[in-house]
């Protein structure tokens, strides 16, 4: 016993060791400075060379009129802005973006939701629903984009065959404005639902089964439970996957170049399909990257308003 | 409300019972406790009665009505959950009004009864946090709330104090009691601790290998357990379960080793003979022949645990007054001094024979440790 009281009795050891502590501390602290650096070299280089510098490059880009390949010639200011937000081809453009957005993320995020909630369950096979329905993920844009022609493809395609058995109007999908915006955003959502999929099925299998199980007893309906429990639960997750799907809406390129072009009648004419229109096809440096600024503008204030206002309603 | 269960039975695969012909009447305002080790079926037992689990066989009524295909729903039933399954986004009050909004209860009524359910339980000042934000403990009767402040009578609980430190287990315990006693709750309470059981519940059901073993007030089951399983699963030390021989007439022979007479002739047989540690008396230092020897020394505080073996290896459980000092290898005489319980071969209770027996005379002792 007397052994174990006798180093507690000796404090007066510590504070002399403290100091000594603290100046190694402060030596390390330095070197740990050069460590960060050396660690994070690498990557700071590559985000440098590939994000940083062309993210002031088409700022400052956005200020001039340029060259057929990209060399700024004559400083305008605001001009490039002005021109665009005057333009109605512009507003038509970020109106489509609009609906195409808004589409593409509301029918995303229901059917993802949908198919979770369906392959939860704990059925026979269900195992091979689960793979089929995020096997989207793994399909590359060209391969769903060329799939997805022949499926709206005139007269020959599934939906006008199935149109065609129930006596419904030929429609030319994707030679017709409306719906050739309704066929992009059937084949994006399809393109995105793999991913949704695959997120909310492992946010729905995180719900702990007792929380059913109680809300069963205390009297709530499968709907009650559905919109009270599993809604709530998962907010999070349903949080994280429309600001992802927001952000990949608003950047969607492939499917639209590879099925539209853009058209017809620029009706799929989305902002990013307009900025690579205007730098590689018409050679319009200058303006493409103004347009680039909105979009990223733009991008960032949604994704703001999403923080702000789900954030309140994710409650845990 | 009165719960009856007629054989009522549960298989998950054809032909693979894993409880059969569960049979009982709970009366209305009862404490009623399901106990048995893990894995008896104790719990599917209480998720059938609640309706999570289909019922295979028999018939559960409910205030005299038929309840076994009912939804869970329409059963007049609440549950308190092991994990408590309280909602981690509501608040205590959203909580506990979750099964009174779900029922679209009018909305004064259901601020009346969550109040009065919230002050039933004292958690008035922590009644706008969050789950997260609560302890064990608080979190418990936050699920004790929202079962009170549902309007059925008949409170199913799963263990509800398992995951409470032993000290809050054992307030609990108490406040639990005195709650349920209160407001006349018709509880059903699935436990593995036996000391919970017999503690708190008016009658035990014992579950055992898919069957019930035995259903009685705490005091039967202590007193007149009906089997070996029953015998050994209550009371702290276990009882001491000891092969038996008819020696004699009207006299056993205890694991080769202690004598116990008996009041009624009984058949030639193999018997198992049961007997509590505090009714084996350790006797004073040379005043009898020495028959079991110390393996290992316990001690509580207010008394001491032996674990000792008797001269043919059969090990026996003792209770030993603290001032007293053991030590393993010692040799002790000890004799039955309370009482002794035979059961036949199969372990179903025969009789009991009250204490006062002597022990084993010396020179069966002695042949037998020579053995």
């Amino acid at each position: 016993m007397q052994e174990g009281i006798t180093p507690a009795s000796k404090p007066g050891l510590k504070p002399k060791a403290l100091p000594q502590s603290g100046a190694k501390g402060f030596n390390l602290h330095v070197n740990d400075k050069w460590y960060a650096l050396a660690f994070l070299g690498p990557s700071l280089l590559i985000l440098g060379v590939f994000v940083f510098y062309p993210m002031l490059r088409t700022l400052y880009l956005s200020l001039f009129l340029t060259d057929n390949v990209g060399r700024p010639t004559v400083f305008i200011g605001l001009q490039n802005y002005v021109n665009l937000l005057t333009s109605s081809a512009y507003q038509a453009s970020l109106q489509a973006t609009a609906v195409y957005v808004i589409g593409v993320v509301a029918f995303t995020l229901i059917l993802g939701l949908l198919l979770a909630q369906m392959a939860v369950r704990k059925l026979a096979g269900i195992q091979w629903f689960r793979t089929i329905f995020s096997a989207t993920m793994g399909v590359s844009v060209s391969v769903a984009a060329i799939f997805w022609l022949f499926i709206f493809s005139p007269s020959v395609g599934l939906f006008d065959q199935i149109g065609n058995l129930l006596h419904l109007p030929l429609v030319q999908w994707l030679t017709t404005p409306g719906p050739a915006m309704i066929a992009v955003i059937i084949s994006t959502v399809w393109m995105n639902l793999g991913f949704t999929f695959l997120i909310l099925f492992g946010a729905l299998q995180m719900v702990p089964q007792p929380l059913y199980e109680a809300a069963a007893i205390e009297g709530a309906s499968p709907s009650y439970q559905f919109f009270h429990v599993t809604i709530p639960m998962i907010s999070p997750t349903l949080f994280f996957t429309s600001t992802v799907t927001l952000i990949g809406a608003f950047k969607s390129f492939g499917l639209i170049d590879l099925m539209t072009a853009g058209g017809p009648n620029n009706a799929t004419n989305l902002m990013v399909y307009q900025v690579y229109r205007d730098a590689f096809l018409n050679g319009n440096y200058g303006l493409a990257s103004a347009e680039s600024v909105i979009l990223a503008v733009i991008i960032a204030l949604f994704t703001l308003l999403q923080f702000k206002f789900l954030e309140k309603r994710v409650t845990y | 409300m009165s719960i009856e269960l007629k054989a009522l039975g549960k298989e998950y695969t054809a032909g693979n019972w894993v409880l059969e012909n569960v049979s009982a009447h709970i009366e209305s305002g009862e404490f009623f406790a399901i106990v048995g080790p893990s894995g008896c079926g104790k719990s599917t037992l209480l998720r059938m009665i609640a309706g999570l689990i289909p019922i295979s066989a028999g018939e559960l009524q409910i205030d005299d009505q038929v309840a076994t295909n009912l939804p869970p729903k329409d059963r007049k039933l609440t549950m308190v959950f092991q994990s408590y399954a309280l909602f981690p986004f509501l608040s205590v009050t959203d909580n506990v009004a979750f099964g009174l909004k779900a029922r679209k209860f009018p909305a004064d009524e259901v601020k009346e009864r969550v109040e009065k359910a919230i002050n039933l339980v004292n958690l008035d000042e922590f009644k706008d946090r969050k789950p997260r934000d609560l302890s064990g403990g608080q979190r418990q009767r936050v699920a004790l709330a929202r079962a009170i402040a549902s309007d059925a009578k008949v409170c199913l609980m799963d263990e509800p104090l398992s995951n409470l430190d032993a000290q809050l287990r054992i307030k609990m315990r108490t406040e639990l009691r005195n709650l349920q006693q209160e407001l006349g709750l018709t509880v059903i309470y699935v436990t593995h601790d036996q000391v919970e059981a017999m503690t708190m519940a008016d009658h035990i059901m014992v579950l055992h290998n898919h069957e019930i073993q035995q259903i009685g007030t705490p005091l039967d089951i202590y007193n007149r357990p009906a089997n070996t399983f029953v015998a050994s699963f209550f009371g702290t030390p276990r009882m001491n379960l000891l092969p038996a021989r008819v020696e004699a007439d009207r006299e056993l022979l205890l694991a080769n080793t202690l004598k116990l007479g008996i009041q009624q002739p009984l058949p030639v047989a193999e018997y198992v003979v049961g007997i509590r540690p505090n009714a084996l008396r350790i006797l004073p230092q040379g005043t009898g022949e020495p028959n079991a020897q110390v393996r290992t020394v316990e001690y509580l505080g207010s008394e001491i645990i032996l674990e000792a073996e008797l001269a043919d290896g059969t090990p026996i459980e003792l209770v030993a007054a603290a001032q007293e000092i053991y030590n393993v290898g010692d040799w002790l005489s000890i004799a039955i001094d309370g009482q002794a319980y035979i059961f036949d071969h199969d372990g179903q209770a025969q009789f009991m024979v009250e204490g006062g027996l002597n022990h084993a005379r010396g020179d069966h002792a002695g042949v037998q440790a020579g053995a």
